[in-house]
């Protein structure tokens, strides 16, 4: 069966792949590692997970704004995620993404961060006007 | 969002692909921040310039602008790098730092930032009473837009800088006269033979953990800002606490109310809980390898006056280190005043440059700023105000 959320578009692209799911915010500076692109920051529900190639859901962003940086660093070594798909995005979230070409979407209501579980296939659609993410569950 | 003629165009990439992807930035921000449109600023402010901040990530973004001929458009300075430009040898920095730290710099001077390497630029390069600017750094955006009336959202570092390159900033926010009224009131009942009024920065911390966010318009803490100095530690611990971008200060800031706002919610803060928020920031300590002021910078003649101070009593039993911008003090000149165990670096300040390095762990600060963030970088903090300070280096 899939399930599919309209969302907004912020950074267009598509994406096709497994899902990474935190319900906890994520800071970028700090939190995740650039290096290797693991979840870093301590007794974080991601710990120790790679947010590489993964759609990436999480709630929103948080911390220092060089969090842009990192995202960016991320892309240039092929380790940043397929996509973002937040609850509300925050300006670190979003330059990171614009920078960086990753398919960025928010408003996906923060109850369907219980209906996608991490290993869910997904697709993120985001087009100029409108975006949508399916998920097959 | 509705955009110019002219914003299209960037978009569209007819001004080459950086003012693009830049004007890209500043639009979706503006979009998430539910902006309509978007204001021309006059100029910018841009943080994270230390290379121990932003990292090989941050240097190699910085580079890739100026590789695709990006350019500031407005007139962009700079805050604080991670070392003094000049004494770095001092600092004990490896080589690989001080080579990274200096292209960040050579970059940003090369698309046109001016490299003042502080966090005062309003002390050198004020705007104006209602100028639409375009900052980063947290103190700074409280006095543009508490003292001086100039208008700036907390922008972030790297948003400044895409702001400076397309010289626009969302129009939302501080920048709107609806955002800048109070909408909760603080009142001091701080004594003033209170040691902890001493310690502006700390009533400012205070109130900034208290409020949070908002525009909070505080009454009763004039008699403890008695000078600039006093204003600007008072403001940075407001910063440092909080989101709040917008203080209004009764008796000082020119968009205060005359009298008491109706309809908003009033907290009173006393000296009970301000020794909480002190218990929180300083921790004793009886000895210390160095005492650090400069935070926010000083300014020449706040240095002189401790410079004064320093001479008047001989060589300073501890070590002072101090920090201000170069363009009000150049420290080449300064050096001789190592003899009274005195160091002065510019371009730089305590939070972003490698204390560590230069062999302190434990210090002494007159600035809760400081203390808030040397000690979440695991240094040991005791806070002081700057007149006790100069009493116990001599002891």
């Amino acid at each position: 069966m899939k399930k599919v959320v309209k969302c907004r578009s912020l950074v267009q692209g598509e994406a096709y792949g497994e899902a990474l799911v935190s319900k906890e915010p994520i800071s970028f500076y700090g939190g995740i590692d650039p290096e290797s692109g693991r979840v870093v920051e301590r007794g974080h529900p991601l710990e120790g997970k790679a947010v590489s190639g993964k759609v990436l859901f999480f709630p929103y962003g948080k911390g220092s704004t060089v969090g842009s940086y990192i995202i960016y660093r991320l892309a240039k070594k092929g380790l940043a995620p397929l996509a973002i798909v937040n609850v509300k995005s925050e300006p670190i979230i979003v330059i990171g993404c614009v920078l960086s070409s990753i398919p960025l979407v928010d408003g996906f209501p923060v109850k369907y961060l219980d209906v996608v579980r991490s290993g869910s296939t997904v697709r993120v659609i985001a087009e100029e006007n409108e975006a949508i993410v399916v998920i097959e569950v | 969002m509705y955009l110019t003629k002219e914003e299209e165009r960037i978009l569209e990439g007819h001004e080459g692909v950086v003012r693009q992807r830049a004007l890209e930035i500043v639009v979706k921000v503006g979009e998430v921040l539910g902006a309509e449109r978007l204001i021309k600023v006059t100029k910018a402010h841009v943080s994270g310039i230390s290379y121990k901040n932003i990292g090989d990530a941050g240097l190699e973004l910085i580079e890739e602008l100026f590789t695709s001929k990006g350019a500031f458009s407005v007139p962009t300075s700079l805050n604080p790098a991670g070392m003094d430009l000049k004494l770095w040898k001092f600092m004990n920095l490896p080589r690989t730092y001080v080579e990274k730290q200096n292209r960040i710099i050579n970059c940003l001077r090369s698309m046109g930032a001016e490299p003042l390497l502080t966090c005062i630029p309003y002390l050198i390069e004020p705007p104006s009473f209602g100028e639409q600017v375009a900052w980063g750094e947290s103190n700074a955006i409280l006095y543009a837009n508490s003292v001086l009336g100039a208008r700036t959202n907390r922008e972030g570092g790297p948003l400044a800088l895409f702001e400076g390159i397309v010289g626009r900033a969302p129009y939302v926010d501080l920048r709107t006269d609806e955002s800048r009224k109070p909408t909760i009131c603080v009142i001091c009942e701080l004594r003033k033979d209170s040691k902890l009024s001493q310690l502006p920065g700390l009533i400012g911390f205070h109130i900034g953990s208290t409020v949070k966010s908002g525009v909070p318009y505080i009454k009763g803490v004039e008699h403890f800002l008695k000078d600039n100095y006093d204003l600007r530690l008072f403001l940075a611990g407001i910063g440092t606490a909080g989101g709040i971008g917008l203080a209004l200060i009764d008796k000082i800031s020119p968009e205060a109310p005359k009298s008491l706002p109706e309809n908003v919610e009033t907290v009173k803060i006393d000296e009970i809980e301000l020794r909480e928020s002190y218990e929180k920031l300083s921790i004793d300590l009886d000895d210390v390898d160095a005492v650090v002021l400069g935070c926010p910078h000083m300014s020449d003649r706040e240095l002189h006056s401790v410079i004064n101070v320093i001479k008047s009593k001989g060589r300073s039993r501890r070590r002072i280190i101090v920090f201000l911008p170069r363009s009000l003090n150049d420290s080449l000149s300064l050096v001789k005043l190592r003899k009274y165990n005195l160091e002065v670096y510019n371009d730089t300040c305590m939070v972003v440059c490698d204390l560590r390095a230069m062999g302190v762990e434990r210090v002494v600060v007159d600035s809760a700023k400081a203390a808030y963030y040397l000690s979440s970088q695991g240094y040991s903090v005791r806070l002081m105000s700057l007149n006790e300070i100069l009493r116990w280096a001599f002891t």
